[in-house]
């Protein structure tokens, strides 16, 4: 369905700036500081995955379900206008179902609970994702889970599931280079940046070459 | 009967479905002689149990109406009320406890907190009612009270602290341990009768100290001299502790729980004794109403025969001599011959007969004095109202009423059908707030709704049995809705001429599809090429086309319409014409315009155990719903979801199957989609049928 083809547009742009595709057990990391657009930036790509029919697990610490929902409708309506999309409330539907939300609540978040929620789902049959986006971590909160995280990726190896993360970081902590050790658990590293008006989209890992891209302060796509 | 508030308890015995609450009622009335023999509540010994005088409660086993009783023992008076487990009946929960001063909280020892305990912990909180808990059925597989005990804590939030230890259990239940008295009570006799008082098995003596010394530290947090006792390391006289762990019930600070299997007659009179010791009198509980002469300020009620009455109607039940009013009275004395008001209506009421009930029984009494239920004969009034002595003016809060979740259309068989079925409603819909009846103006349906499958079964079969009512039920008819998708021209000329006068007109503009209204008119005539006179007519044509559309017959909505050109004629153009050209315009553009059939959506929120939250999504993705996530909370989740109304139908009871009666939905009007196309053409379909 073209219409479909084009809810991957930004999808597939980034990807293709990748040195590797993602592979199972592989983490994506977008790092910034508090409201840049880390959710915006990570559910665009989502959309893109979800009309390509890849199941997006959408975690998120400390928001409610419909908080999160509506950054899904808004930047799908977004996406739809500037593609010129008909039908859209139909479109939608059709790619609805390749997405669910889980949200927690930061005091009773941990990797294990989360792991156990993925299973009690997948094993019921009702949803088996190939893309776990998990957003709200605090850079201090991750740093300290180091040993979770390798157990993250594990599973997410054994599952041929893909991880997109979100670290809030303080700004003195964004500048890093590439080989930090900060970064060694992932596979790509993205670092957002306000500059003025716009928002860019700083590669730090994984990309092939310097990518100049950003995102549009009104519609938050990428450009 | 006795007028002594302090010997008086006005109780209710609340539980999840089967957990035992009428058979342990039917023990009590036979224990304290009310009744002579004891009947199973399943109706094998072709009885049923008293408190389950509905015909339909005996053949099914099920409590569907609150029952009141009253009963003595060791000189207490005890009126109680029966109340019915199940969700659907919630209404007679919440009409009961709006009244009574005490609770027995009665809990199955195998399968422990369930989602109706959790239901009726909430209504007893909301109503700051101050509990005892009962684990029932000791002897059964599997039974663990002690476990109870602890899901009395976490579940519910309760400070709960074992009175008691069983004695053996499972087929080998033999007794309890009083750890209030520190003795081992047998129950002998064909009926569990004698109470027969020993020392404690030595093999038991351990825990039974270790459960005494929790007891005695949870009644001590209400008791400066309990606290002196116990560090003074003395014996602890009776009278103190007891008087500590009433204070801590009474503030709802505290559950003791008790043991026992009502089926085979053991625990009983102990937690008999409790009653007394333990829960309020009426005269504990601070009861308030509103003075509606100084602006509904709050006014604290007393528990004194010799002041103004202050009564409150908590039930009603039609019969064939009149309706029956169950009344509490908070405050002063309402006897025969009285003159009271009805708060909410200004109406003065006589007071005929006055009774009190026992089950089905009324037995005749002068006077009814603050503290007791009774029940007003031939009385016209609501469920709510507040009756005073004519010098105040003061009315009670009313009992929250749960809105219906589930409803159903009902069709009468013939005409005697119709009008027995009117009045049997007119008698429920009076009875029961919960239960709610109207005619859908859309699909000229009767609907009834309630709070589940179970209620509204209920109630067709009553007015079949009651009222020799023969009605057939079906779901209710979704309400669909018809759209377009795109723009569509129109250019239609109304024209009748045969003769005389004649109708001319002609419209001619487009239809496009719109978010924001049901319709917009736009007119975007120029130089007068339908007359200004008759353009409110033109949109008067669009108008009624909504109602019905020209495809299938459901209501259009989201239209806006825009006239640009058109045609009139000087002697045959009139309103008739141009509304008459407008439907025909609308007619024409209306299938060119890519018309689609729109379902209401509902939100969905599910309350449910996580180990039930994979079965909780399938149930929903197999119902065409759009899962929108999962809210983790620990050993609950909720899950939210938007879900076609056409496919909710049985889910309640669906729900209930697939996770042990644990989880619990809400669901709410969310907006209208369009239809799949599969869904759709099954729908054009019968709208055709039924045109043929």
């Amino acid at each position: 369905m073209k219409e479909r083809q084009l809810l991957q547009n930004w999808l597939a742009a980034l990807e293709a700036e990748f040195s590797a595709p993602l592979p199972s057990g592989g983490i994506l990391v977008v790092r910034s500081s508090a409201g840049v657009g880390k959710t915006a930036f990570l559910v665009q790509l989502a959309i893109g995955a979800m009309a390509r029919d890849e199941k997006v697990l959408h975690i998120n610490i400390g928001e409610a379900i419909d908080k999160v929902d509506l950054w899904y409708k808004e930047l799908f309506k977004n996406i739809s206008t500037s593609q010129k999309l008909g039908n859209i409330d139909r479109l939608w539907e059709t790619i609805a179902r390749n997405r669910l939300i889980m949200t927690f609540k930061p005091d009773t978040f941990s990797f294990t609970r989360l792991w156990e929620r993925i299973r009690d789902v997948a094993v019921s049959g009702t949803f088996e994702p190939q893309i776990i986006i998990i957003d709200g971590f605090k850079a201090t909160d991750i740093e300290n889970m180091d040993s979770d995280l390798q157990k993250a990726k594990s599973n997410a190896r054994a599952n041929h599931t893909r991880i997109w993360l979100s670290i809030n970081s303080d700004e003195k902590n964004l500048i890093k280079n590439t080989d930090n050790d900060d970064n060694k658990n992932y596979e790509v590293v993205i670092q957002l940046r306000q500059d003025g008006n716009r928002v860019l989209v700083i590669p730090q890992k994984g990309f092939s070459k310097d990518t100049c891209l950003s995102l549009d302060p009104v519609t938050m796509l990428l450009e | 009967m006795k007028n002594e508030i302090l010997n008086l308890r006005n109780i209710g015995i609340s539980a999840h479905i089967d957990s035992g609450k009428t058979t342990l009622t039917e023990r009590i009335l036979f224990y304290t002689k009310r009744i002579h023999a004891i009947h199973e509540v399943k109706g094998k010994d072709g009885f049923g149990a008293t408190m389950d005088s509905m015909e339909l409660e005996r053949e099914r086993g099920i409590t569907i109406a609150s029952a009141a009783t009253y009963c003595e023992w060791k000189g207490c008076e005890i009126n109680i009320i029966d109340t019915p487990g199940h969700v659907d009946f919630t209404i007679e929960v919440e009409r009961s406890l709006r009244v009574l001063d005490g609770a027995i909280l009665v809990l199955c020892s195998v399968a422990g907190v369930q989602s109706q305990s959790i239901t009726v912990d909430s209504q007893m909180k909301r109503y700051n009612i101050p509990s005892l808990a009962f684990v029932n059925k000791c002897d059964r597989n599997g039974a663990n009270p002690l476990n109870v005990v602890k899901q009395l804590r976490e579940k519910l939030g309760h400070n709960a602290v074992a009175a008691q230890l069983p004695i053996g259990l499972e087929g080998d239940f033999q007794g309890v341990i009083d750890l209030i008295r520190m003795k081992a009570l047998f129950f002998d006799g064909t009926n569990g009768e004698n109470v027969r008082e020993e020392e404690i098995p030595s093999a038991l003596l351990p825990q039974a100290q270790e459960r005494r010394e929790e007891l005695l530290d949870a009644a001590a947090m209400f008791s400066d001299e309990l606290t002196e006792a116990i560090l003074l390391g003395a014996n602890i006289p009776h009278d103190i502790l007891i008087a500590a762990l009433r204070k801590g019930v009474l503030a709802r600070k505290l559950t003791p729980v008790f043991m026992g299997s009502a089926y085979r007659n053991k625990g009983i009179q102990p937690l008999l004794d409790a009653v007394i010791d333990l829960l309020p009198d009426p005269a504990d509980i601070i009861n308030t109403a509103l003075d509606l002469d100084n602006d509904g300020a709050s006014v604290t009620l007393e528990s004194n025969p010799d002041i103004p009455l202050v009564a409150f109607a908590f039930k009603l039940e039609d019969g064939n001599y009149g309706q029956l009013t169950y009344i509490r009275v908070y405050q002063g004395r309402i006897s025969r011959g009285d003159t009271v008001i009805n708060t909410r209506s200004s109406r003065k009421i006589r007071i005929g007969r006055l009774v009190r009930m026992h089950a089905n029984q009324m037995e005749d009494v002068e006077s009814l004095s603050a503290g007791y239920i009774g029940a007003l004969f031939g009385v016209d009034c609501s469920s709510g109202d507040t009756f005073t002595a004519p010098a105040i003016n003061l009315t009670m809060s009313s009992m929250f009423v749960p809105k219906p979740v589930i409803s159903l259309a009902i069709r009468p068989k013939d005409n005697k059908a119709q009008v027995n079925m009117s009045k049997a409603l007119g008698r429920f819909l009076k009875e029961d707030p919960t239960f709610r009846s109207f005619v859908d103006e859309e699909t000229k349906e009767t609907i009834i709704e309630g709070m589940g499958e179970l209620h509204l079964d209920i109630y067709v079969e009553r007015m079949r049995r009651e009222y020799g009512a023969e009605i057939t039920t079906s779901p209710p008819q979704v309400s669909y809705r018809e759209t377009i998708l795109q723009r569509a021209e129109f250019n239609y000329t109304h024209k009748k001429q045969t003769g005389g006068a004649g109708q001319f007109a002609r419209i001619a503009g487009y239809i496009e599809p719109i978010d924001e209204a049901e319709l917009i008119f736009e007119n975007a005539i120029v130089g007068g090429a339908i007359p200004t006179q008759f353009i409110p007519a033109c949109e008067k044509g669009f108008q009624s086309c909504l109602v019905k559309s020209p495809r299938l017959g459901f209501p259009v909505t989201g239209i806006k319409v825009v006239i640009n050109d058109g045609a009139a004629h000087s002697v045959d153009s009139s309103d008739i014409a141009f509304q008459a050209a407008a439907r025909g315009a609308f007619a024409e553009a209306f299938g060119k315009a890519k018309p689609i059939i729109q379902e209401p959506i509902m939100k969905v929120a599910i309350e449910t155990p996580t180990e039930f939250q994979g079965a909780v999504m399938g149930m929903l993705n197999q119902r065409r719903s759009i899962i929108l996530g999962a809210h983790d909370e620990g050993v609950m989740c909720l899950v939210e979801a938007e879900s076609p109304l056409s496919e909710m139908f049985g889910f309640t009871t669906a729900l209930r199957s697939a996770t042990q009666g644990k989880a619990q939905f809400t669901m709410e009007f969310g907006s209208y989609k369009q239809v799949p196309s599969s869904i759709a053409e099954k729908i054009a379909e019968e709208v055709n049928k039924k045109k043929k």
